[in-house]
């Protein structure tokens, strides 16, 4: 028997590879998106801080955006919040 | 004194009859007269003419009933009778002169008219009838007929048969317009019979009939001055008004009756039965015919459409048109509602029902028009800026929607063919049977709307094309991505924007995959991705896909799946893939020793186990295994016996444990038949004994589960006959142990089950 493959469709979930939790703030998947977006992926895109904790930009965002300068720490560890640089 | 004596001798001895005329009485009345015996000979007179009429008028008029004379003998015995009469009247009339008989000619004519009939048999009318009928055919050729119809309804009036008479026209009116009705009505279905009709009845019958009708009331009883001949005009108008409205009444009573038959041709048929309908809709509108035609439709449907033999995909096809047409018929939407109820209890209990609709709203058909037919009409609103945008809900947006339908039809056939009636006819009361939600009814829901009902809601709908949809996207190559999009589109005016929300993420997905992969392969022109399609889901906004473990995929395709991840990482960075082993399709072109080709889709795993047996024929499935790296046992016996199921690779020994491929097409069947079932465990049947022609087979399970849905359990004979009656396409050929193969099969896949000699469908 010869083969020859024809035509190849297959299939992928892209993933943010933040683990399966779902983010501290706003409970929903990371793969999902926060709550003000409707649209997942590069529109509601997810953030670590130096902690190695992930959260949807946009509620980590909104989380230090409450908080006084110095008081800005991680809702999950309460260390001080820095965004870490990701390559 | 010789005079008298004379005259008494001339009166006993002359016959009676019409040459007993008036001259001759008038000489003899002169000479009794003078001799003071006037009276008595009027009495005489009188009697003797009373005695004509029963010794001559009335068997006249008997044998006009017998029946067996030719239509001129008929007329001319009844002239014959007619004469009679008249002479004897007239002679009557003459003795008025004397004083003491004023009056006699009116009680003459009064006792005269009672023995008549009391005498005449009651057939007479049928003989008028049979008659009128006749000259009524003639009346449309000559003058002649119209005459002759004329003298016989003026002469059977004389003799004082008026009602007779009115009965006889009324029903050569009626025969004659119902076997005209038949005519015109039956076999047509898509030319409007009605408007012809009415047109012939004005123009022809009630001229007639106006021609040859009685006066409302008998002359005899009225003295003639002006004043009561005006009333006595006034009367006949009157009369003729209220035939005129029972031909009326008839007439769309009996095109009612007719076209109320033909429903199940007319749903074949629509929209092509469209004038049909318009018949019967003005007949709805001038008779009380609606909850007939409803009952009717609504039986007629259940009993043709409603039964298992039918397939879903049918019966919902009908009933699109079963909306339309009753949409068309009454907008108020009452029909509609009371015909619907036990369609929409059998659809929704056929478990492809959802799936039926659909993808009839996705594909090609009528219900996709449908879903345009909306957006057109919302576009045309926003631009008349007469709607309130926002804030409706889907319902309300449904049952606003006007019946576009009902216009177009109304507009092409134009107003001037439309009959004129008087202003009682076109009068129609609210709907009084109208279910009543909420308080308002809300009238004209269209198809769509109409099936969205047969839920409830159109969560299932939605959930339904999400899942088709989903479908779709992960397995067809050369996706038409615009049409997808349009779609959906008129599926967000339907249904809303938040339910359609994951759908559109979903399309988008696969557009974002293609860009990637476009860039992918325009850095590289001999890139290995040129026959490569890649679906990269964001997976929280799909439905949850088949979870499969790694596996070593053959070479080509392990090239493909990392260059295009890099090539995603680069552009999504930090995004990452995972690449789902359980979807995905592979066509793979297959080429055997005996010169056989075979083109078949497979999954990216079985495509690799494909690409083994290609490098080596035979193969244990613990080397292909190994090959693969894949663990569990089940999931590999799925993957080789779904291509054993192809018929391109088989068993080679006995317990299954080694496979090779087919290289001889005619080896299959002795290969298999050298299996020794019995031998085969029960749970492993599925592995050995199956040959391709199951997938063949596989078109009947439809019609099966149906059947089963339907009827509850079946033995096998019946769901053998049943197919034979029902399955045309493709026809079904199969013998009892075939369809008992295949049911096993279904039992295996645990969709039915079997007991006590009864299939019936699984429940889960
Ligand atoms: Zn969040
Ligand atoms: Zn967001
Ligand atoms: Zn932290």
């Amino acid at each position: 028997m010869k083969l020859t493959i024809n035509k190849v469709r297959l299939v992928a979930a892209w993933t943010w590879d933040a683990g399966d939790d779902a983010c501290g703030i706003c409970r929903n998947a990371f793969d999902g998106c926060c709550p003000d977006c409707n649209i997942p992926g590069d529109a509601c895109p997810l953030v670590w801080g130096n902690c190695k904790h992930p959260f949807h930009l946009h509620c980590i965002s909104k989380w230090i955006g409450a908080q006084s300068s110095e008081q800005q720490k991680c809702p999950m560890c309460r260390q001080d919040w820095k965004f870490e640089a990701r390559k | 004194m010789d005079d008298i004596t004379s005259a008494w001798k001339f009166c006993l001895s002359e016959t009676y009859g019409p040459e007993n005329n008036s001259m001759v009485v008038k000489g003899q009345l002169q000479k009794l007269h003078r001799s003071g015996h006037s009276r008595a000979f009027c009495l005489w007179i009188i009697r003797s003419q009373e005695r004509v009429v029963v010794e001559k008028v009335v068997p006249l008029l008997k044998l006009m009933c017998t029946g067996n004379q030719t239509d001129n003998h008929v007329l001319h015995t009844l002239s014959e009778a007619h004469r009679y009469f008249v002479n004897g009247r007239n002679t009557v009339a003459e003795l008025e002169k004397i004083k003491e008989c004023v009056g006699c000619t009116r009680k003459f004519i009064l006792r005269s008219m009672a023995m008549l009939i009391e005498l005449v048999p009651s057939h007479l009318g049928d003989s008028v009838a049979r008659i009128l009928e006749r000259l009524l055919s003639e009346y449309s050729q000559t003058l002649t007929g119209r005459e002759r119809a004329r003298r016989v309804c003026n002469q059977l009036v004389d003799l004082g048969f008026s009602e007779v008479l009115e009965d006889a026209i009324g029903s050569v009116a009626f025969d004659t317009m119902d076997s005209l009705v038949q005519q015109r009505t039956r076999n047509n279905y898509e030319g409007r019979a009605l408007p012809g009709l009415v047109q012939w009845m004005q123009n022809f019958l009630q001229d007639w009939m106006a021609l040859i009708l009685p006066s409302a009331t008998n002359d005899y009883d009225n003295t003639h001055s002006t004043d009561a001949t005006t009333k006595q005009k006034d009367k006949d108008g009157l009369h003729l008004q209220h035939w005129r409205k029972r031909l009326f009444f008839r007439l769309h009573e009996s095109v009612g009756n007719i076209r109320k038959g033909q429903l199940m041709i007319l749903i074949q048929t629509f929209p092509k039965s469209l004038p049909a309908l318009e018949d019967l809709k003005d007949c709805i509108m001038s008779t009380d015919q609606k909850p007939e035609v409803t009952s009717a439709m609504r039986e007629q449907f259940t009993q043709t459409m409603l039964n298992a033999g039918t397939i879903t995909s049918e019966i919902l096809q009908r009933y699109v048109s079963v909306i339309k047409m009753l949409r068309f018929l009454d907008p108020s939407g009452v029909m509609l509602e009371n015909v619907s109820g036990p369609v929409r209890e059998y659809l929704r209990r056929r478990t492809d029902t959802v799936r039926c609709i659909v993808s009839g709203m996705t594909g090609d058909g009528e219900l996709y028009e449908e879903l345009q037919r909306g957006r057109r009409k919302r576009a045309r609103d926003a631009e008349g800026d007469v709607h309130m945008s926002g804030g409706k809900s889907l319902e309300s947006k449904i049952y606003d929607e006007e019946d576009e339908d009902c216009q177009s039809i109304d507009g092409y056939y134009n107003t001037s063919m439309r009959i004129d009636v008087e202003d009682y006819d076109n009068w129609e009361p609210e709907p009084i049977d109208a279910p009543r939600k909420g308080g308002k009814w809300k009238p004209g829901k269209d198809a769509i709307a109409t099936l969205v009902t047969i839920y409830g809601t159109s969560e299932q709908i939605v959930n339904e094309y999400k899942g088709l949809l989903a479908d779709k996207l992960i397995n067809s190559f050369g996706l038409d991505l615009d049409r997808e999009y349009k779609t959906l589109e008129l599926l967000t005016d339907r249904f809303g924007k938040e339910a359609m929300h994951e759908c559109l993420i979903m399309l988008n997905d696969i557009k974002d995959s293609k860009l990637v992969l476009e860039t992918a392969q325009s850095q590289n022109p001999a890139s290995p991705l040129q026959n490569f399609e890649a679906v990269v889901l964001s997976k929280e906004f799909w439905p949850k896909l088949q979870e499969e473990s790694e596996f070593k995929a053959t070479t080509q395709l392990e090239t493909q799946m990392s260059l295009y991840t890099s090539s995603f990482q680069k552009h999504k960075h930090p995004r990452k893939l995972r690449w789902q082993h359980g979807v995905g399709t592979v066509a793979v072109h297959l080429e055997f020793e005996d010169g056989r080709e075979v083109d078949v889709s497979v999954t990216p795993i079985q495509a690799t186990i494909l690409s083994h047996f290609a490098v080596k024929k035979k193969q244990t499935l613990q080397e292909l295994q190994n090959h693969l790296g894949i663990k569990d046992d089940a999931v590999f016996r799925r993957k080789i016996q779904g291509l054993a199921n192809l018929g391109v690779i088989r068993a080679a020994d006995s317990n299954n444990s080694t496979y090779e491929t087919v290289e001889h097409a005619g080896e299959i069947e002795s290969a298999s038949g050298g299996i020794d079932e019995e031998n085969v465990p029960a749970n492993d049947r599925d592995v050995g004994d199956e040959q391709p022609e199951d997938a063949q087979m596989a078109v009947y399970e439809t019609y099966v589960m149906a059947m089963l849905q339907n009827l509850k359990q079946l033995p096998l004979e019946q769901i053998h006959n049943m197919l034979q009656r029902f399955v045309q396409t493709p026809a079904y050929d199969r013998t009892e142990a075939q369809l008992a193969a295949f049911l096993s099969q279904l039992i295996e896949e645990e969709k039915i089950e079997l007991s006590a000699g009864m299939y019936k469908v699984k429940k889960r």
